[in-house]
C-alpha cells in the first residue's frame, strides 16, 4: 500500500467526561449531549452520549455541517445495557423492557445520530476490540477514497462492567473526525497500515479502549511540528499506524 | 497505482448453514420445495408460543482444540459452512490467501448477536455462584469482533479484521465494506457476510415490541403477525477481478441509506429504504427495469412490510417479480444479509426465482408482482436483495452476471 495521503482531517472532537486535568489540553472535554431531545437523553447510555458529544463537536469544528456519512466504531458499544438485559434474563424477569432491547444493539449510537440531525446519509456500525480507531480510520477512508465528500468517523467507548472484564479498566473516551479528501491546507493521513512497532512511541496512555488509542494522533495534529510523522493508533506488534501530514 | 477496479466485483465462493442445513445444496433444496422449516423453538424454552429457524446441533462442529476460547453457538456455524465440502468455501479462501498474501485478505463480519448466547448462560452460573464460568471468556466469544477473529485464526489470515454490527443490515453492510475494501486497494479479497445464533435475548426482545408471531411467520400475507427468528451464517468471498471470474456471480453495486424516522419503527412510506434501492441502482449504472427479481426484506411485520412495499412501488411500479424468504430460514437478524445474499447467487446460478414461503393471501394493499411459489427454468440476469435494520438503517445489494 502507498503510504500517500487518503484523506483531510477537517474536524475534531473529543469527550472524556471523567477526565481530570490531563484533559485540558484538549480544550473542551465535557458530556453534551444536548441534540438528543430530552427523553433520549434520559434512557440512552452514557457510550450513546459521549459518541454524540463527541460527534457534535467535530462537526462544529469542521464548520458546523452533520449530513455526512458516519462510521460508528466500539469495542464494547451497549455493553451496559446488554448486562442488564442479561441480569433480567438469568432472573427471568420477563418481559424484557423494550427501550433496553432496542437500545442494546450496536448501532444504537450511529441510529440516534441520524435521527436528531436528521441525515439520510448511511451509517456504519463497526467493532474490532484494540483495533478500532484504526479500522475505523480504514473504514471511513475508503468512504471517502469511494466519493463521499466528507465522512464523520466516531470511535467510543464506555468502562466495561466489572464482572466481565475486570482486566480492562479504562476510562470513558469517545473521539471523532470529521474526514475529507486530502488538501494542502489541512493535516492529512494515509491508509492505516501494519507494521513492527519497534521503533514505535507508545501512545498516551495506552489501554484497550480503541478510542484512547486515537488520543495519539490528536495530540500529534494539535501539538505536532509540520512535516511528516509515524503515528501509531492502536497495540500490539506489528501494530497499526499512519503518516501524519502537517502543514 | 493500477486504475481502480470497476465497481463489480466477483463472488468467488459462498457457503450458508441455516435451518434447512448447511451447505447451499440445502438451501436451494429448500426454495425449490418451499416447505418451512420453522419450529418451535428447542434451544431454550421460550415461554410463549414462538417458531424459530433453529440449525440442528448434531450439523455444528466443535472449534479445533487450539481455537477452543472462541467455542460460541455463532462460531460453530460460521465453521460449519465453512467446510461444506460441496460449497468450498475454506478452499477458495486458502487460494485467495496464496495468491495474494496473507495479509491482502480481510474478514468482514456482520453479527447482531455474537455470542450473547454463551454470556446468557455464563450470566445464568453468575446469578448462581456469584462468578462467571471458568471456560467464559469474553473477548473471545462475546465481543461483537469474536466469530470474525475466529475466521482469521482458523483460516491463518492478517488482513483488516473487523464486524460490522448495524442489527438486520449487519451483514449487507459486511459487503459492502468488503467492497470498498477492494476498491480502495487495502484488500484483494475479502471474506465477507453475516453470522448470528438464537438467544434469548433477541427472541424475548422482540417479544416486548409485540413483533414476534405465534405461528410461522407470513411475509406479505394479509394477515402476517410478525416475525420467526432464525440463525445462521452466510458467507462470501469478493476478489479483486482476474479473468478467470467472468463466469461467475458478481456484486453489480450496492446502496445505504437511513431513514432518520425512528430507532424500530421504518419510515411509513419507506423513504431510505427507497433511497438505499436507487442509490444501489445508480451505483451499478442499472435502471429499475434491469432487475429482474427483488429479495425483500419482508420480515412479515405489519409495519416492515408495508413500508418496504411503498419503496418498492416508488422504485419499481407494480410489474417486477419480487418475494421474502424468511418463511423458509426465518429472520436470521445479522446473518440475513448474507443467507440472503446467497439466496440471490443461486437464483442466478440456477435459474430461479424463489416464493414466498407462508404466503397464503398477498396483502391486497401492495400493488406488487409477489412470487407465492418458486419459479423454475426461468433465467434472471440482475437481482436486487434489500435488507433494513434498526436505527432506520438500509442497505440494497446487486446481484448479476458481469456482462
Amino acid at each position: 500500500m502507498s503510504r500517500e495521503a487518503v484523506v483531510a482531517v477537517l474536524g475534531r472532537g473529543l469527550c472524556l467526561p471523567q477526565a481530570g486535568a490531563e484533559a485540558e489540553r484538549f480544550g473542551d472535554c465535557s458530556l453534551d449531549a444536548s441534540l438528543l431531545p430530552p427523553l433520549t437523553r434520559r434512557r440512552t447510555s452514557l457510550a450513546t452520549r459521549m459518541a454524540v458529544s463527541a460527534a457534535d463537536r467535530a462537526c462544529r469544528d469542521a464548520g458546523g455541517g452533520r449530513d455526512m456519512p458516519a462510521v460508528f466504531v466500539s469495542a464494547i458499544g451497549e455493553m451496559q445495557v446488554t448486562d442488564r438485559l442479561c441480569q433480567a434474563i438469568a432472573g427471568g424477569a420477563f418481559p424484557l423492557s423494550p427501550t433496553l432491547f432496542h437500545n442494546s444493539v450496536h448501532n444504537t449510537a450511529a441510529g440516534y445520530w441520524s435521527i436528531a440531525v436528521d441525515t439520510r446519509q448511511p451509517m456504519q456500525a463497526m467493532a474490532a476490540l484494540a483495533d478500532g480507531f484504526a479500522l475505523g480510520l480504514t473504514e471511513a477512508a475508503c468512504q471517502v477514497a469511494a466519493g463521499a465528500q466528507q465522512v464523520l468517523l466516531v470511535c467510543y467507548d464506555e468502562a466495561m462492567p466489572d464482572h466481565l472484564l475486570p482486566d480492562y479498566t479504562w476510562q470513558p473516551c469517545a473521539l471523532a473526525l470529521v474526514l475529507g479528501a486530502p488538501g494542502d491546507d489541512r493535516p492529512r493521513l494515509a491508509m492505516p497500515y501494519r507494521d513492527t512497532a519497534a521503533d514505535a512511541r507508545a501512545p498516551a496512555f495506552a489501554v484497550h479502549n480503541p478510542a484512547v488509542q486515537g488520543l495519539a494522533l490528536l495530540e500529534q495534529i494539535q501539538d505536532g511540528p509540520p512535516g511528516r510523522h509515524r503515528v501509531q493508533l492502536g497495540p500490539g506488534n506489528p501494530a497499526w499506524f499512519t503518516e501524519l501530514v502537517l502543514p | 497505482m493500477p486504475p481502480p477496479p470497476p465497481h463489480a466485483l466477483p463472488v468467488t465462493a459462498c457457503a450458508v448453514a441455516s435451518d434447512c442445513g448447511v451447505g447451499s445444496r440445502s438451501l436451494l433444496d429448500a426454495l425449490r420445495d418451499g416447505r418451512t422449516r420453522l419450529r418451535p423453538p428447542r434451544l431454550f424454552e421460550a415461554g410463549f408460543p414462538a417458531f424459530t429457524g433453529e440449525v440442528d446441533a448434531a450439523l455444528l462442529p466443535p472449534l479445533p482444540g487450539h481455537l477452543a476460547r472462541f467455542d460460541t453457538r455463532n462460531a460453530r456455524l460460521a465453521l460449519a459452512a465453512l467446510d461444506d465440502a460441496d460449497d468450498g468455501l475454506r478452499a477458495a479462501v486458502l487460494r485467495a490467501r496464496e495468491r495474494y498474501g496473507a495479509d491482502r485478505v480481510g474478514v468482514i463480519l456482520g453479527t447482531s448477536t455474537s455470542g450473547i448466547y454463551e454470556t446468557e448462560n455464563a450470566y445464568r452460573s453468575l446469578a448462581e455462584t456469584g462468578r462467571l464460568p471458568p471456560r467464559y471468556d469474553f473477548v473471545h466469544q462475546h465481543a461483537w469482533v469474536a466469530t470474525a477473529r475466529y475466521l482469521q485464526a482458523e483460516l491463518g489470515l492478517q488482513g483488516p479484521c473487523y464486524a460490522v454490527s448495524t442489527a438486520c443490515s449487519s451483514s449487507s453492510k459486511s459487503l459492502i465494506s468488503a467492497q470498498r475494501l477492494i476498491q480502495a486497494g487495502v484488500c484483494d479479497a475479502v471474506l465477507a457476510g453475516g453470522v448470528d445464533s438464537l438467544c434469548r435475548m433477541t427472541l424475548h426482545g422482540f417479544k416486548s415490541l409485540d413483533l414476534v408471531s405465534e405461528t410461522p411467520c407470513t411475509p406479505l400475507d394479509r394477515h402476517r403477525s410478525g416475525i420467526s427468528l432464525g440463525e445462521g451464517a452466510g458467507l462470501l468471498l469478493l476478489e479483486r477481478p482476474q479473468p478467470e471470474h467472468a463466469g461467475c456471480v458478481h456484486l453489480l453495486g450496492a446502496g445505504e441509506s437511513s431513514d432518520a424516522h425512528h430507532m424500530t419503527a421504518p419510515h411509513p412510506e419507506g423513504r431510505g429504504a427507497a433511497l438505499a434501492m436507487q442509490r444501489a441502482l445508480r451505483q451499478a449504472g442499472l435502471a429499475a427495469a434491469d432487475i429482474d427479481y427483488v429479495n425483500l426484506h419482508a420480515t412479515g411485520t405489519t409495519k416492515n412490510d408495508a413500508s418496504e412495499m411503498a419503496a418498492m412501488q416508488a422504485v419499481f411500479g407494480a410489474g417486477t417479480p419480487c418475494s421474502g424468504t424468511k418463511g423458509l430460514t426465518g429472520h436470521t437478524l445479522g446473518a440475513a444479509g448474507g443467507i440472503e445474499a446467497v439466496i440471490a447467487w443461486l437464483s442466478l446460478r440456477e435459474g430461479l426465482l424463489p416464493g414466498t414461503c407462508g404466503l397464503r393471501e398477498t396483502d391486497p394493499a401492495f400493488d406488487a408482482t409477489v412470487l407465492r411459489d418458486t419459479r423454475s427454468g426461468v433465467a434472471p440476469r440482475r437481482i436486487m436483495s434489500n435488507n433494513f435494520g434498526f436505527g432506520g438503517n438500509n442497505t440494497t445489494l446487486l446481484f448479476g452476471w458481469a456482462q
